[in-house]
């Protein structure tokens, strides 16, 4: 196979310096499945955001395919109202700018299983590398419902359609869900990897490409401070909290059979964690952060049997009031069997078994119908040793521990709460909040879209912020015996929660056990 | 915005001026549920003409409300008396639920306390943040508050298009010390230029041909004969640097422009820099870019042009039927557009290169001699 180090273009003498970032060479975006959801909410707008951000290549192409016989001009209007709908950019402001984006988007009807079809995308790109003498670089997009990959693969592998050649790259984009457990994982690597080689893959996970998350390793390694705090001399607890106001919306068919720990905990959640509790790694290069990421995998432990029921709490959501509209129960959504015991709600007590961090637990929740949206990381350190300030308004007074809290969203950014000495003539202490904020001090109206980060990164070939094959594998290794072990009498019950409160009773109370308590998000 | 809050003039005192900010913030603070502020870097903005002030202001204002900071504007008014007056601003935009807020100190200055005023200056900053000095008038490194002013900042900025003319605004950038990182609001406004430039590199096909170009024709937007090309010296001067170009000659053009004829070892180019009689444009804005290059016939001919109603840059790869067109978007680098770029960006030593491959072609064509 031809590496693709040896098919870069020559150092572009006209980047030099800051201000002109970098770009990608000419490419061609083959998405597959282009009918679907995904591509009008978040590809194409990306992509468009990038195109008016001037920050695709000249030439860039995407070629749609799917079963629905559009027209190239179908393909192009359905995309622009997809854009307007869901984009950073109004196509009809930037109107020239999408006039030139669009010329450029072709549509191929065909069958997912049908080689022939695979053929005539071939062709077409074959021809556009010839006549518009670019190279001949591809990316495929996989948008298409999971159960479609293995043919999409395979036909790829079949049309000679995934090899580099000397003529441009070839690069393959997969979303979540990565399998369904472990054994599901492994097969689709393997099917992967029958075709393509793991340095043409690209896992996303759209965590990654926020711009909190990405923070986290600048925060952690490019300030001195926090290192020689970051570990179990003072930290007490890591909380991880994913919270969704949202219901299943009308992926009951998907959701009953995956739950909140396939949707969230698997993929999201373990990406958080492995990045708060990574070792430095040797250079910020994609194979190195990784192997890092996985250390910390691997440093961990699938919940034990006889613990699963102290260590793992899960529910459901009731009928309740969120955002001010009511809204139905879990079991009383369309599609969804009455008798499902599928979990929304999951709270996991996860420990890393290693020099840094042993006998801190990791407190992870997820759920769905929660009051909020949120996304928050907190690092919750140790008590001082001695109370040394006595409150004489208030003899059960406690210190509050320090924390520092990671807004992955919404409200981007980092707070630390401290004590502070409160006004007067007594010494009583109060805790605040040093608080920054993205949008506050960057000024940033919006920042970009994860998906245009992650785009432009598969376009680029820097492969840091996807998931390596073996980061996938370690984490179902740990989350798959937690989901087997829900299947038998060792499980905790099925608790009710009522929609727009922060969970079950059994989650306050995992917490309650050890005398911490959930932040409030 | 909320509506900003002025303080009433006071002979200056720092105190008091603390004080004064203080308590506007303490009162935004009862009108709204929350102000949060923060606070990113200083600005000290000099601004010499005074009736400049009243429009720097509100370039400040605009940068502000996006780049959180502190700005200490030195507004030298005439007059004799010796005397330093102040007064605070604060003001804050909100964006969704956030608040994004800035605080504006002026220090209107007359007499002879100009030259004393840095040492107020630098008690009003907002400690360990950056400090950009924004100088507006003309530069002259000797003069005593200039220097002391920048040995206090992290960065220098001006702009090239508010000096007299090309020449001047480019020879007195480029004789500030090198160890002064300046910034140049003139080059925040070439960078989508610039940036088209090096996409047509990453065409692969044109890397060849641009290795040998045989004649580059940069139009831009003038008002005055040979006093608005600065930012096509400058783009010639990164053209020159990056690919590593030497000057045989240079002429000014009598209709205004400047043609300069370049070597590469045994290779020659020539490069025109055409003025454009444009209204609807501010001056200096380059319009056109025009490119043959190639060993040998038939040469490559790719051009980038300013489509002003379009708000766009279009991008033609060649003049063959079959060349590729682009559209990026466009729209003229304000001020306070291009403040934000250097203070975001930093300081880039390419625009130095850049600059003095520029001043070469000014004193090749005896444009410096005319000037000093």
């Amino acid at each position: 196979m031809i590496n693709e180090n040896s098919l870069k273009l020559m150092e572009n003498p006209l980047r030099e310096g800051k201000r002109i970032g970098r770009a990608p060479e000419p490419v061609a975006m083959v998405i597959f499945g282009a009918t679907g959801d995904l591509t009008a909410r978040k590809l194409v707008p990306a992509l468009f955001s990038l195109a008016v951000e001037n920050r695709l290549p000249p030439n860039f192409r995407v070629i749609g395919f799917a079963r629905t016989p559009w027209t190239h001009e179908e393909f192009r209007e359905e995309m622009r109202k997809g854009v307007k709908e869901h984009g950073r950019y109004d196509p009809e402001k930037d109107r020239a700018v999408w006039d030139s984006f669009a010329r450029n988007f072709y549509f191929v009807p065909g069958n997912f299983r049908d080689d022939a079809d695979f053929a005539k995308i071939d062709d077409l790109l074959h021809q556009q590398h010839r006549d518009l003498e670019i190279p001949d670089n591809r990316v495929y997009y996989l948008a298409a419902p999971p159960q479609f990959f293995d043919d999409i693969v395979t036909n790829l592998g079949a049309a000679k359609m995934a090899e580099n050649t000397h003529d441009g790259w070839r690069r393959i984009v997969i979303e979540k869900p990565f399998g369904h457990d472990l054994e599901s994982a492994h097969q689709l690597n393997r099917m992967l990897h029958n075709v393509f080689d793991e340095k043409q893959v690209y896992r996303i996970d759209h965590y990654l490409g926020k711009e909190t998350v990405q923070n986290i390793l600048v925060f952690r390694f490019a300030n001195a401070i926090w290192e020689p705090i970051w570990n179990r001399n003072l930290v007490d607890h890591v909380q991880i909290s994913v919270a969704e106001s949202i219901g299943i919306e009308d992926r009951a068919d998907y959701y009953d059979k995956a739950g909140i720990v396939r949707d969230i905990f698997q993929n999201h959640i373990m990406q958080l964690l492995t990045l708060v509790a990574m070792e430095p790694p040797v250079a910020f290069q994609a194979d190195a952060i990784r192997d890092e990421k996985v250390k910390v995998l691997r440093a961990m432990h699938p919940i034990p049997i006889d613990q699963v029921r102290l260590d793992s709490v899960r529910a459901q959501y009731a009928p309740g009031v969120v955002e001010g509209k009511r809204v139905t129960g879990y079991l009383d959504e369309e599609d969804v069997p009455n008798t499902s015991t599928t979990p929304t709600y999951a709270a996991l007590k996860m420990n890393i078994d290693n020099w840094r961090w042993q006998d801190v637990p990791f407190y992870l929740r997820s759920g769905k119908r929660m009051p909020t949206r949120a996304t928050e990381i907190s690092i919750h350190f140790k008590q001082p040793p001695h109370l040394l300030f006595e409150d004489d308004s208030d003899e059960d007074a406690e210190l509050r521990p320090n924390v520092l809290a990671i807004r992955v969203q919404p409200d981007e950014g980092i707070a630390l709460r401290f004590e502070v000495k409160a006004p007067g003539y007594g010494t009583q202490q109060r805790s605040v909040t040093m608080d920054f904020r993205y949008g506050i001090s960057f000024g940033t109206t919006s920042l970009p879209d994860a998906y245009e980060r992650l785009l432009l990164d598969v376009m680029l070939g820097d492969a840091t912020l996807f998931a390596r094959e073996d980061e996938i594998e370690r984490a179902w290794e740990l989350i798959d015996p937690l989901l087997q072990a829900w299947e038998t009498d060792a499980a905790p019950p099925l608790e009710r929660y009522e929609a727009g409160t922060w969970g079950p009773v059994g989650a306050d109370q995992l917490m309650q056990t050890a005398g911490r308590h959930w932040r409030r998000l | 915005m909320s509506m900003p809050q002025t303080s009433e003039p006071v002979a200056v005192n720092i105190g008091e001026i603390r004080s004064q900010l203080r308590a506007m913030w303490a009162s935004e603070a009862m009108h709204q549920d929350a102000v949060i502020r923060a606070s990113t870097h200083n600005l000290i903005v000099f601004v010499a003409d005074h009736a400049a002030a009243e429009e720097t202001t509100q370039r400040i204002i605009e940068l502000t409300t996006d780049r959180p900071g502190r700005v200490i504007l030195i507004d030298v008014e005439p007059g004799d008396e010796d005397r330093v007056d102040s007064w605070v601003t604060t003001y804050c935009r909100t964006v969704g639920k956030k608040q994004i807020c800035g605080e504006l100190i002026t220090l209107a200055v007359r007499g002879s306390l100009r030259e004393e005023i840095h040492s107020t200056v630098i008690s009003l900053l907002s400690p360990d943040l950056p400090v950009y000095l924004w100088w507006t008038s003309d530069l002259n490194a000797n003069d005593q508050l200039f220097g002391r002013l920048s040995q206090n900042a992290d960065r220098v900025l001006v702009d090239t298009s508010l000096f007299g003319s090309d020449a001047q605004g480019l020879s007195e950038v480029a004789i500030l010390p090198k160890e002064l990182p300046t910034g140049d609001l003139n080059w925040a406004r070439l960078t989508v230029w610039r940036q088209l430039l090096a996409q047509l590199w990453d065409m692969g096909t044109l890397q060849q041909p641009l290795r040998t170009i045989q004649s580059i024709e940069i139009e831009y937007a003038a008002s005055n004969k040979h006093q608005d090309g600065e930012r096509a010296l400058l783009m010639t001067g990164w053209l020159a640097d990056t690919f590593e170009w030497e000057l045989a000659s240079a002429q000014r053009k009598i209709d205004g422009g400047y043609v300069a004829q370049w070597r590469k070892g045994d290779w020659a180019g020539q490069i025109s820099l055409i003025e454009a009689r444009r209204t609807d444009l501010p001056s200096g804005e380059i319009t056109n870019i025009h490119i043959e290059a190639g060993q040998k016939a038939p040469f490559v001919r790719p051009r980038l042009f300013l489509n002003a109603d379009l708000g766009c840059i279009e991008t033609i790869t060649s003049d063959s039927e079959d060349a590729s067109h682009s559209m990026c978007r466009f729209k003229p680098v304000s001020i306070s557009g291009a403040l934000a770029e250097e203070i975001d960006l930093g300081y880039d030593p390419v625009y130095r290169h850049a600059l003095n491959r520029a001043v070469e072609i000014l004193t090749a064509c005896g444009k410096l001699e005319d000037h000093t």
